[in-house]
């Protein structure tokens, strides 16, 4: 819990948007990241409604699945990011963050983690790195 | 004879006749004073015309004067018929009777010849005859009345009663009588002025009748009809008229005397040899038992005209020799033995004696003539061109001779000598020559000169005169040279043809046969002998040239053609020919008359083989026939086109015309493109074609063509070239159907690649979302656990349960998705069984019949697995199904799968990419994929799939 507080620009609890089509994940995640001093402010399912939740949470992370049912994953953190601020989009994906390229790079994301690394320390980790 | 015998036979009766009705015709008479003086006068001047002209014709038959006498005797009796009162009997008299005149005035200018001369008289008495015809005959067709007759009978044949033209027309023809009668009177008078005593002797008596007849005729006519004075005149000439004709028969009676020496003149030719001599006297003499002898110096004998030496017999009582000798010194000439009646007649025999006797003379004074002409030619051939003496040392001493034969002038040549005069090597020889001795004999040399330019042989024959003196004969044979070189160069040149002929006859490959005018061969050429095997000598020579070369069964019209052959055309007779080994040729012989060397009439049989020309033809035509059927039967399009492109006479073959409906009878002299190529493709098209005529090498193109109704074709075609016949064809293939499975094929690989790549497509997508979340959410739960396992090991056991019970649910996810890509019961256990496993886990009943006996290939088994297993998919989803039956058997070398259920029925099979891809499936396997589906009797899916190692 608490490098997540220190390293984080807001002196509150870093808070995060957790978006990914399976429940089962975004379960997994609230557990982990709550367990790692994260206040998980929303889930989201898809792009659409992810966008529309980040706007209206302001969260400073955004846990943001690569695959979903409307939009991917770059073209959800384009549009937060679009205006050089937003949050820190975190990607993750099940499948191996070299499947994707510079894709990731070029997509204005704080970084990529994938789902079966995900930890409070990684993102964390990014946070800093931002 | 036979002249005067008609004469006597027709004309004795007609005259008979005529002189009858001219009797009865004036003895009637109304119009005379005294009609029976005249009807006694008048027959009398006829008949004694006419019984005179008979005697005279049968004394001179070859005389035409008693002809003319009969005629004067006959149209004088006509004259007498215009005294009848009867108008038809008159009309005769009256047109025909004036051409009595006619023919007396033919008479008179025809004595004693009986003839006219040719020429101007002879045209002048034709003239004569017209005037005499058509005098009364014109004047009567215009009058119906004669003239100044009052008791004349009307004219019967008047062509129009103009009596004033009548008239002019009398007086016309009057006065062309009186000037034809003064120019016959000048005649005569200038022909007795002309005449020879001896001629006088014989024209004086019947001038002077005729004369004096002809002269009161003319004054009769010139006082015309109607003096007192004309009736004196009338009875002078009628008196005077009556004596003609015995003068005539005078003159010709003293004519007859000197009838036999001119006989026998015309009666024996010039120059007669002793047996036409001969023959002229028996005829002459009128005895054909006379034999002629004559009189040979040589040996002092007579012979007879065989030549048999004959001796003169004294007379008898009836055969008696009259001798004909030299009348100057009687010397014998010939004789005659003959009958002894001919004495009676002796003045005819001494006139032919005479005249024998002349002509012999006359005949040896010929032979004579002839002979000495003969011996002086001979003797002017003898004599040389030149005579020359020349003294032994070669000078010069006399030249006699032609001096165009001379090298110098003959004055310069006396005294000369001849090496001066000379060339050298021939004066040589004169020399060598002139120096032998007189014992050896006469000396010739034969030498050249020279002269004028032109060179000339000369022989010398040189003869000792005297010790000191030659005598050289010199004779010009440059002609002879010449003749003789001109005569050597033509026996070379016929020497040269008869060897080029020979070489021809034998060399050529012609059976040349000649033979005689019966079929009998006479020689063969070597050719001949080669081919058939028979030699050319006496085995063969004789023997009929059908005999012995034409089959049996052909020999007639080969005898027919050889014995029909024209001497100007030959004829042609082909016919099968046997030679010596039996072998047959056929033989096309042309058969011509022909005259060889010597002379005789022969046949020239001249043949060429073309038995191998006939079967080089009978191969090609068979040749032909096949590749005919072959181009009828091929499915290729096939058409011969021209060097232009426009389809040839040859045509186009069955399938061209099936398909684009032009054949024979259409396509030809058409445009090729102008059949089958669209519009708009026709130039690139006739480029293309262009391009393989000119290549010559065949290449193909694809075009599209037009067939029957607009229906559209692709076609590969080529075009490739015909040199034999100078053309082209044109071969093409349709390639339609082709075309269209082969887009099939590819369509159908597109479905397959695009089947496959959506079958990974879902199997990712189905691992990402099932098992790889699972696990995802496993790991992470996992690690949850792990950090709460010590400060909270109910939470982190709650956690473990839940991972639990996610890795049971991966587990069972991965294993259906294992199924789908491939189910490993098929592999492992066959067909049967993955059907057993499909049923088994449908959600309704399936009745199952698998009954393959063994194991199918790999391919087949997946394919009829998929299938049933779509099928049993699409049941389930669509069906509304309460039963399935489920199939599959091998029947005839193929696999039979069939999926029937009892469902609504009226499946698509378009719809929907599953059924699609099956069928693609299928079709790559060569196999067949069939959907029954009416609505409401259940769908029944069918794969046949041939069972061959893929």
């Amino acid at each position: 819990m608490a490098p997540a507080r220190a390293l984080c620009h807001h002196s509150a609890v870093p808070t995060v948007l957790i978006v990914d089509d399976h429940p089962s994940f975004r379960a997994s995640a609230r557990a982990i990241l709550e367990a790692e001093g994260f206040e998980v402010a929303g889930e989201a399912e898809d792009g659409e409604s992810a966008i529309a939740a980040a706007g209206r949470l302001a969260p400073d992370v955004v846990l943001l699945d690569v695959q979903l049912p409307d939009l991917d994953g770059f073209e959800v953190t384009r549009r937060l990011t679009s205006n050089g601020g937003g949050p820190c989009v975190v990607l993750v994906s099940s499948r191996d963050g070299s499947d994707f390229g510079p894709l990731v790079e070029g997509s204005g994301a704080c970084g990529f983690v994938p789902k079966s690394e995900l930890s409070g320390e990684a993102v964390t980790a990014l946070l800093q790195m931002r | 004879m036979r002249l005067t015998g008609r004469l006597w036979l027709g004309l004795i009766p007609l005259t008979l006749v005529l002189a009858a009705v001219t009797v009865g015709a004036i003895a009637t008479s109304d119009r005379l004073s005294s009609p029976v003086a005249l009807a006694v006068v008048y027959p009398v001047i006829g008949l004694s015309f006419a019984v005179s002209g008979l005697i005279a014709s049968t004394l001179r038959p070859e005389n035409a004067t008693g002809t003319l006498l009969v005629l004067v005797g006959f149209f004088w009796l006509v004259n007498g018929l215009n005294e009848a009162d009867n108008r038809w009997v008159f009309w005769i008299g009256n047109v025909f009777g004036s051409l009595f005149l006619a023919a007396f005035a033919h008479l008179m200018l025809a004595f004693p010849e009986g003839r006219v001369a040719p020429g101007l008289e002879r045209r002048f008495v034709g003239f004569f005859w017209l005037t005499a015809l058509s005098a009364n005959g014109l004047v009567s067709l215009f009058q119906r009345h004669v003239e100044g007759c009052d008791g004349c009978p009307d004219d019967p044949v008047v062509l129009s009663d103009s009596p004033r033209f009548a008239h002019a027309l009398g007086i016309f023809f009057s006065v062309l009588g009186g000037l034809i009668f003064l120019v016959v009177v000048v005649l005569l008078v200038r022909r007795w002025r002309g005449a020879t005593p001896a001629r006088r002797r014989v024209l004086g008596p019947v001038y002077l009748s005729g004369g004096i007849s002809t002269a009161l005729v003319t004054a009769l006519f010139a006082l015309g009809s109607v003096s007192a004075a004309s009736r004196v005149f009338g009875i002078a000439a009628f008196v005077t008229f009556g004596t003609v004709p015995l003068f005539f028969l005078a003159g010709l009676l003293r004519d007859r005397l000197s009838r036999p020496a001119a006989r026998l003149l015309r009666e024996v030719p010039d120059e007669p040899t002793p047996e036409q001599a001969q023959d002229g006297l028996r005829t002459v003499l009128g005895d054909p038992t006379l034999e002629f002898l004559t009189w040979l110096d040589e040996v002092g004998v007579y012979v007879d005209v065989r030549g048999a030496s004959a001796t003169l017999q004294p007379d008898t009582a009836r055969r008696v020799t009259t001798r004909i000798d030299r009348e100057s010194d009687g010397h014998p000439l010939a004789a005659l033995v003959h009958d002894a009646a001919l004495l009676h007649q002796r003045g005819v025999l001494d006139e032919v004696v005479s005249a024998a006797r002349l002509a012999i003379e006359k005949d040896r004074g010929l032979q004579a003539l002839r002979r000495s002409d003969a011996r002086n030619r001979a003797l002017i051939g003898a004599i040389p061109d030149l005579i020359l003496t020349i003294a032994r040392d070669g000078t010069y001493l006399e030249v006699r001779g032609d001096p165009e034969t001379l090298i110098v002038p003959r004055e310069e040549l006396i005294g000369s000598n001849v090496r001066d005069v000379l060339p050298f090597e021939v004066a040589e020889s004169f020399v060598d020559a002139l120096r032998a001795p007189v014992a050896k004999g006469v000396q010739t040399v034969e030498y050249r000169l020279v002269i004028g330019g032109v060179e000339r042989h000369f022989e010398a024959r040189m003869v000792p005169s005297g010790d000191d003196e030659v005598v050289v004969i010199v004779r010009d044979f440059t002609q002879r040279v010449e003749l003789e070189s001109e005569l050597a160069r033509r026996l070379q040149e016929v020497q040269h043809e008869q060897m080029f002929t020979r070489s021809v006859v034998n060399t050529a490959p012609i059976v040349l046969i000649l033979c005689d005018e019966n079929g009998g061969i006479v020689r063969m050429n070597d050719p001949t002998q080669a081919l058939f095997g028979y030699p050319d000598d006496e085995r063969m020579r004789g023997r009929i040239i059908w005999d012995a070369f034409i089959v049996e069964d052909e020999r007639a019209p080969f005898v027919e053609a050889f014995r029909r052959v024209h001497p100007l055309r030959p004829t042609e007779a082909r016919g099968r020919w046997r030679g010596a080994d039996g072998q047959v040729r056929v033989i096309e012989a042309s058969i011509a008359h022909i005259v060889d060397g010597q002379g005789l009439r022969r046949r020239l049989v001249a043949g060429l083989d073309v038995t191998d020309l006939i079967r080089e033809r009978e191969a090609v035509r068979q040749q032909r026939d096949f590749l005919s059927v072959v181009a009828a039967a091929t499915p290729s399009f096939l058409v011969v086109v021209e060097a232009d492109g426009t389809v040839a006479a040859e045509g186009v073959n069955r399938a061209f015309a099936d398909v684009t409906g032009y054949d024979d009878s259409t396509a030809p002299g058409n445009p090729f493109w102008e059949l089958v190529v669209p519009d708009e493709l026709a130039d690139e098209f006739q480029e293309q074609l262009a391009d393989a005529i000119r290549q010559g090498t065949p290449s193909a193109h694809e075009s599209p063509w037009i067939g029957t109704g607009g229906r559209p074709l692709l076609v590969e075609w080529t075009c490739r070239p015909l040199p034999e016949i100078g053309k082209y064809l044109i071969s093409a293939l349709d390639i339609t159907e082709r075309m269209q499975q082969e887009q099939e094929v590819r369509a159908s690989r597109a479905r397959i690649v695009e089947a496959a790549d959506g079958a990974r497509r879902r199997l990712e997508r189905n691992l990402h979302d099932g098992a790889q979340q699972r696990l995802v959410s496993l790991s992470l739960a996992l690690r949850l656990a792990q950090s709460k396992l010590r400060d909270d090991p109910d939470g982190a056991e709650q956690l473990l349960t839940g991972a639990a019970d996610e890795l049971t649910q991966a587990l069972a996810e991965l294993r259906e998705l294992a199924r789908g890509i491939h189910p490993a019961v098929l592999t492992d256990r066959g067909l049967p069984a993955a059907l057993e496993a499909l049923a088994a886990r449908a959600p309704l009943p399936v009745e199952l019949s698998a009954d393959l006996e063994a194991r199918l290939p790999g391919p087949v088994e997946a394919a009829a697995y998929y299938v049933v297993a779509e099928a049993l998919t699409n049941i389930a989803k669509y069906a509304e199904a309460s039963a399935v039956q489920v199939r599959a058997q091998r029947r005839n070398g193929r696999v039979v799968v069939e999926v029937a259920d009892d469902g609504i029925g009226g499946a698509d099979p378009r719809r929907g990419s599953g059924l699609r891809g099956l069928a693609d499936r299928v079709e790559a396997l060569d196999g067949e994929l069939e959907v029954e589906s009416t609505a409401g009797e259940g769908t029944t899916v069918r794969a046949v799939i041939p069972l061959v190692e893929h």
